[in-house]
Order: C-alpha cells, then structure tokens, then sequence
C-alpha cells in the first residue's frame, strides 16, 4: 500500500503541523501519511496536534537528526 | 545597585547575574560590556561572577542559548491547528501584535539579537533563524495558500512575507530601540490591525485571482481592530 509522504525538512513549526493537518484532512478515515521533519518543535507539537485532533500518532521516530511521524486518520 | 545576601543560593546569584548580564549586553553589545560592569550592577565581585561563568564569553553564550530557545506563539499556533478555516486577517493581526507585544515587553531581546547581527557574532544566524525566518516562512505559506485561492496577486510570496516581516520588525524597532515617541504612543493592537490592513492592500488579487498588478484599493480589507 502506497503511504503518502510529505517531506518539511528545513522548516520550521508551525509549517510542519500545517502541512499535515492539510495533508491529514484529504485522506480517508483510517489512511495513513509520513511526515519527514528536521524542527525538533516538531516531536512535541505533532504529538500534541494527534492528541486534540483523534488522528493516531502510529510512529515517532528520530533518525539522524530527522523525525519521521506517521499518521492514521481517525475514523 | 542590589548588594548580594550571603544566604542567596547559587542559582539566584547566578540569575541576577545573568538578569543584568542581559541588561548591559542588551544596552552595549558584547564587545563594549566588561564583567567588571556586570559584577557592579549586582553588587558582587567580578571574581564571583567569574566562578559562574569562567568567561564573558560563557555568560553571554548562556544568555543566547537561552534567546534561541523556541518562543511560542502558543494562541496562534492552536488557533491555525485546531480551528476549521481560520480567518487570516485576525491570524496576521494577532501574530503582528504578538511581535510587537514581545519586544515592547521585553525591549532586551531585539536589540540582543540586533547586536549580535552588528558585531557579527557565531549565533546572529541561528537567532535570525529562530525569531524571524519561522515567521517569514509561515506568513510565506499563507500567502502562497492565498494565492491559490486568487485572495492575493501573483507574485513570490517569500518576498512578500519578507516585506511583511521587514514592516513589522521597522516598527518594533522604532517602537524599543529607537523609542520614538510617536510609533511608542500608537496602540499596539492597532498598529498590527493596520499594518495587516495595509499589508492586505498591497497583495489583494483581482477578480479570477490572474497575474495583475492589483490596485492597492482592491479588495479593501478591514481588519476589525479591537483597539
């Protein structure tokens, strides 16, 4: 299954959530999509954002200075 | 001149420290500050400072790190993830006056990071990048977003976010370092309202949103000022 990714490398919160929740709004219930983020901010504020808005943080992970976040849509 | 108590801890000593630090750097720059002047304005000994900070330079690294450190702007930024279709015009007003808030609250912090820029400091592009290039590259997305919709002209939007910033950190100056009396008078919430209003003018679209160069009396925005 294709997962869609949107790369926010270099910029800087609040673009990442921005772009996700863009991104999240267009998907299905229960999709999934990748974020690739290099703001620290971003861990804390993707986290928060899944928590308020239902959608499932399924993966938060850091990589050689790059986070990658996956999101399920809520149902 | 506050005289030190002997049964300050540590930590408080080294925040007055610190507090003053910030003052004097803020009011000369790093190079024209000597810690003999900081020690003074505590009502301590420059060795004492010295067993804080072993260096100047130490005291005024701590003090960026501590400037580099993410400023929220908490409000805003629920308002942009949390609400459904959130008005731009109030988004900008209210991060307008945030800016402006910031540095009439807390005048140290721009003229700091205008030092470090004049003297050329290791940390002016870090600073520069945590303070204003994450709000030109937001402002950025938002024009681009705009623009899509045919709200604004067509045009980079990274030099239109730039102008919006450059307007807005001109008044913040006048208003903290310059002080000149008739931009620190303004009311702050309106002088962001017009600064959007004006801003607005400047980059409204045409009808069908094509390439134009758009009449700065199109789409004449008011911005509700609260003022």
């Amino acid at each position: 299954m294709n997962v869609q990714s949107i790369d926010c490398t270099g910029l800087n919160c609040p673009l990442p959530i921005l772009r996700l929740s863009k991104a999240v709004k267009a998907l299905s219930p229960g999709a999934t999509v990748e974020m690739i983020a290099t703001d620290p901010g971003a861990q804390k504020d993707v986290a928060a954002w899944a928590t308020q808005t239902g959608n499932e943080l399924v993966e938060s992970r850091e990589e050689g200075g790059k986070y990658r976040f996956v999101v399920r849509k809520a149902a | 001149m506050t005289k030190l108590r002997k049964r300050l801890s540590a930590e408080d000593r080294r925040r007055l420290i610190v507090h003053a630090a910030i003052e004097l750097f803020a009011q000369r720059g790093f190079r024209d500050t000597r810690v003999v002047d900081i020690a003074q304005k505590v009502g301590t000994s420059d060795a004492l400072v010295f067993q804080h900070f072993p260096t100047k330079r130490e005291l005024y690294d701590a003090i960026l790190d501590e400037m580099c450190a993410r400023r929220h702007f908490t409000e805003i930024e629920e308002l942009l993830y949390y609400s459904e279709g959130y008005d731009l015009t109030d988004i900008l007003t209210r991060l307008s006056a945030w800016v402006l808030e910031q540095t009439d609250r807390e005048p140290a912090w721009l003229r700091l990071i205008l030092y470090a820029a004049l003297e050329e400091d290791d940390a002016a592009p870090q600073l520069m990048d945590e303070h204003f290039r994450r709000i030109v590259d937001y402002v950025g997305f938002e024009i681009t977003e705009a623009q899509a919709k045919g709200r604004f002209r067509a045009g980079d939007p990274q030099r239109y976010a730039r102008e919006f910033f450059a307007g807005l950190l001109g008044l913040a100056t006048m208003r903290t370092v310059a002080r000149d009396a008739a931009f620190r008078n303004d009311d702050l919430r309106a002088v962001a309202a017009t600064h959007v209003s004006v801003f607005f003018g400047g980059v409204a679209g045409t009808e069908g949103g094509k390439a134009s160069s758009a009449s700065p009396n199109a789409q004449p925005v008011s911005p509700g000022t609260d003022a």
